[in-house]
């Protein structure tokens, strides 16, 4: 990641002052320092995709819903997340290391700790077509933060097809779903377009998608792997 | 001798650690934002190779330049104030330049550029620069430029110049320039602008590609001084250049100028805006856990004082995981209220999402009122309260729909008491430190580097026992040879004897007192070694409603000199001036009233009002350009009854200065930051006491207007 590399050469010195320090003063900080030697000298390892058995483990390990997401652009990336709250429709899936993604019947409505979060959405036509498998146009909005803190709303419009049944077979779900289309171009005419694809069960849930979550983040597969 | 600054070093204060201005400007860039691809001059301003462009880059771009040629380096830092407003600050230095051609010039400079029309498809970008309009005017000039993208990559450029820029081959006339400069410099030579000869300068730049962008120009700068002192040689108005940019915005050039010399520079391009990691790449908070209906119903659990005890220790246990200090609560059957102390989170706004959504998850249910009172320094700064409901509700919506729903109070006598076994608290620390002088007349670039000792001693909440020590181990600070003769009681102007002799150094060793006496006040006694070169008492009260943008202070102190090695001595507040020989007192009282308002349009205003050190009487005025995520661009001035004469090099104080946050350069959350000042020039008029721990800095965070700015990051 070009970011990451610029970032590394920036703070070296930064860092090789900062490291000797000690003291019960400014903890935060100092931890701060501390996990920079890694991200500067550490190689980046291409992730590998997760076995079937560290699946099956996961799946074990608990009673609760999981879901896989796979991030595109950062190197097909997966991970796993667990059912840790449930909020009225929301559902937020998070790990140990508290990146959390939070689901609303399958569609993502925000994460958090992937850097460059979608911090929200204005979902409710989006997935009432999408449920209802339904053809037409709708609005959509996603919220961020920009590096200066300020919030940043980028609103679609966005056009559902609908296409044929496909087989859902991934961990526990063994299911079928229809095809749902959503291309999404931007109200500004500035931000990037994209088209996000959802497989959704005849009851409305959506069994795995691929959305689109920003400049940042990029695409993000979901796969439900127990309801 | 025109263009020759005799002054003493402009102190970079307070620089932490050194390194960060560069990774601040090599930083990332927000991915969306399209690599900036115009390109900077020899100057460091939009433009060709030596001369400018009417090109714009985005606002609150930063942008540092180190050019050299021929022996000449430049090096400048831009700053896009406005969309259409630009100002540099420069420091260069021409060698064999003054001292018959023997020793070189120190000199800098200061330029603003104003964007009158942007470009359409028809009409091409105008802009009117000023430069180097204040002080002794080496680089003065100014210019009308106008610049059109013709073709995709392909820029052509054409504009008129007075002053330098009409040295070549002038057409016309515009009355005449005067020379020289007003009082001891350091003043806008406003009689000199767009007057004199006018010559015409043009150019083409064509990048092929994103990477590479080859420029020819027709400069109409003459190099009359330089060449006259046998510094340059100058055979043709042709220069040549070529740039790559890097990734990151950066520019390498190389360039043929002058028709004799060769030249090159780099920059570093930033931006407030756009720098670093977007919200951060720090964990997630915990999530939000609604009650299961009909639960709020449930009264009576504080009678169970087994149950508080465990509400309590869960609570602080899970804020501590997200790094905030729960020092007390008060628990009501239906209310809570929190004392906070947050180390971590540098947005109010994060702090307080947080901590509401753990409570969320360890509160009885009947409690409905969260009231979050933020603490610093043992001060209660604000009472900010949600409603649980709303919490539950929220949760996935856009920030500001709970923004709207809380309520910011005044936390005067609301803080519960803190919890037995907390103070008296001590900290302390070791770390390594570099205090920098830079664009010094002899010398570009001073530095000392050492180690710091430093403790706090929190004997109750608001009286806080505090110093630090430093420890030189290499550095020439200490080797400044000037004499500087002043007028006036030396206050700052042994600041080189104080650099030689402290080591090691007493940085200050205080006992402070912070207090609320009231409803909107908040007071500070601070008693000791108040700084390098003074001891003493400060008092200051300060009036900021919760909700108000605007605050008023005022400050009273009575001081005594410290001995120059910086231990526990003290000095007769006598000076002697080491050129004439001249006694003067300094006297024991000084002190301000100060106006403090937030404009809301991102600018900041600060107006002191009052009595320097020196015993001169006037007013400093500040401008900031404040960012939501901390940082600050910003520049003051400070005008007193000690006359431009008396003040010596530089007629007036006035400086530069950048609050730069280290969490934009970690994407982790964190409340420290880097305050860098450079100031024209350290001289004794207009000085003011360094005491710590000033009021309004640590009350206007957790206020209303300031917490709002970030209020994105509620639910992050």
């Amino acid at each position: 990641m070009t970011r990451r590399s610029i970032t590394r050469i920036g703070l070296a010195l930064t860092a090789a002052l900062a490291l000797v320090s000690c003291g019960n003063a400014n903890k935060d900080t100092t931890a701060l320092l501390k996990q920079l030697p890694k991200a500067i000298f550490s190689k980046k390892q291409a992730p590998k995709p997760l076995t079937a058995q560290q699946i099956a483990q996961a799946l074990g390990s608990t009673t609760d819903s999981v879901y896989l997401f796979e991030l595109e652009s950062r190197g097909k990336v997966q991970v796993l997340l667990q059912d840790i709250q449930r909020n009225g429709p929301y559902q937020t899936y998070g790990n140990p290391a508290r990146q959390v993604i939070v689901l609303r019947d399958g569609m993502i409505t925000s994460t958090r700790g992937l850097g460059g979060d979608l911090m929200s959405s204005e979902e409710d036509q989006l997935i009432a077509y999408v449920k209802a498998r339904r053809e037409g146009r709708v609005s959509y909005d996603q919220r961020f933060l920009t590096p200066e803190d300020v919030t940043e709303v980028r609103r679609y419009s966005c056009y559902l097809t609908t296409g044929g049944n496909v087989p859902v077979a991934a961990g526990l779900v063994r299911a079928s779903g229809q095809l749902v289309t959503a291309k999404c171009t931007a109200a500004d005419g500035v931000s990037r377009d994209f088209t996000n694809a959802y497989v959704v069960g005849s009851d409305g849930y959506i069994y795995s998608g691929r959305q689109w979550l920003g400049s940042y983040i990029g695409y993000v597969n979901s796969q439900v792997l127990r309801r | 001798m025109p263009g020759f600054h005799n002054g003493k070093s402009g102190l970079v204060k307070r620089v932490a650690l050194a390194g960060t201005i560069l990774s601040a400007l090599g930083g990332a860039v927000w991915p969306e934002e399209a690599v900036n691809s115009l390109p900077f001059n020899l100057y460091g301003s939009p433009g060709l190779i030596d001369m400018p462009t009417a090109q714009v880059p985005p606002d609150a771009t930063l942008a540092g330049t180190y050019a050299n040629f021929g022996g000449t380096s430049r090096t400048t830092l831009y700053f896009q104030i406005l969309p259409r407003l630009s100002g540099s600050f420069r420091y260069s230095s021409i060698p064999n330049f003054t001292g018959g051609g023997t020793s070189t010039l120190f000199d800098r400079s200061f330029d603003l550029r104003y964007q009158l029309l942007t470009e359409t498809e028809r009409r091409p970008s105008v802009v009117v620069g000023i430069q180097d309009f204040i002080g002794t005017g080496i680089y003065s000039g100014e210019y009308l430029v106008a610049s059109k993208t013709v073709m995709p990559g392909l820029t052509v450029t054409g504009g008129l110049g007075w002053g330098r820029f009409g040295s070549y081959q002038p057409f016309a006339e515009m009355g005449t320039r005067p020379g020289g400069f007003t009082g001891r410099g350091g003043l806008p030579e406003i009689d000199r602008f767009f007057q004199g000869d006018v010559a015409a300068f043009g150019g083409i730049a064509y990048s092929p590609n994103d990477r590479y962008t080859f420029k020819v120009e027709y400069s109409s700068d003459d190099y009359v001084e330089e060449v006259k002192r046998g510094t340059s040689d100058k055979s043709s108005p042709w220069n040549f250049g070529v740039d790559y940019r890097f990734r990151n915005g950066g520019q390498l050039s190389l360039y043929h100028v002058l028709g004799t010399e060769i030249g090159a520079q780099f920059t570093f391009v930033t931006n407030p805006k756009t720098l670093g990691v977007p919200g951060g790449t720090e964990p997630s908070g915990l999530p939000v856990a609604p009650r299961a209906p009909g639960t709020a119903a449930d009264l009576g659990w504080t009678l169970d004082s087994q149950r508080s005890a465990s509400v309590t220790a869960s609570l602080k246990n899970l804020a501590a995981k997200d790094g905030l200090e729960v020092e007390g609560i008060d628990l009501q059957s239906n209310r809570v209220t929190v004392r906070l102390v947050n180390p971590k989170y540098g947005a109010p706004s994060q702090a307080f999402g947080r901590l509401a959504r753990v409570m969320t998850r360890v509160m009885p249910a009947s409690v409905e009122v969260f009231e979050i009172v933020p603490v610093v320094n043992g001060m209660a700064m604000s009472a900010v309260t949600f409603r649980r409901s709303d919490l539950e509700r929220l949760e996935h919506d856009a920030a500001n729909e709970i923004l709207a729903r809380t309520n910011f109070g005044d936390g005067f006598g609301k803080a519960p008491q803190p919890d037995d076994g907390i103070y008296p608290k001590f900290t302390w620390a070791i770390s390594p430190f570099v205090q920098l002088s830079v664009f010094d007349p002899d010398n570009p670039v001073r530095f000392d580097a050492g180690l710091r000792a430093s403790a706090e001693y929190e004997i109750m909440p608001n009286l806080i026992a505090s110093g630090s020590i430093t420890k030189k181990l290499t550095g020439n600070l200490d080797k400044v040879k000037r004499l500087d003769e002043s007028n006036l009681p030396r206050v700052r102007t042994d600041h080189a004897r104080y650099s030689a002799e402290g080591d090691p150094a007493i940085e200050y060793l205080q006992l402070a007192h912070y207090g609320r006496p009231a409803k909107n006040l908040y007071s500070r006694v601070t008693l000791g070694y108040l700084e390098q070169m003074y001891a003493g008492a400060s008092a200051e009260l300060l009036w900021k409603p919760v909700d108000s943008r605007l605050a008023l202070g005022a400050e009273l102190n009575y001081i005594q000199r410290r001995d120059f090695d910086q231990l526990f001595g003290l000095q007769s507040m006598t000076t002697t001036d080491p050129v004439t020989g001249v006694k003067r007192e300094i006297p024991n009282v000084n002190g301000h009233v100060s106006a403090y308002y937030a404009f809301g349009n991102g600018f900041h205003g600060q107006l002191d009002v009052g009595r320097y050190l020196a015993g001169d009487y006037g007013a400093t005025v500040s401008l900031d350009r404040e960012f939501a995520n901390g940082w600050r661009v910003g520049a003051y001035a400070t005008f007193t009854d000690a006359s431009f004469e008396d003040f010596g090099e530089g007629s007036f104080d006035k400086g530069i200065r950048f609050t730069m946050p280290l969490a934009t350069f970690f994407g982790q959350p964190s409340r420290r930051r880097n305050d860098v000042v450079i100031q024209s020039l350290s001289r004794d008029g207009g000085a003011r006491l360094n005491v710590n721990g000033r009021l309004y800095e640590q009350v206007r965070d957790y206020h209303k207007p300031d917490a709002v700015n970030s209020w994105g990051r509620f639910w992050r």
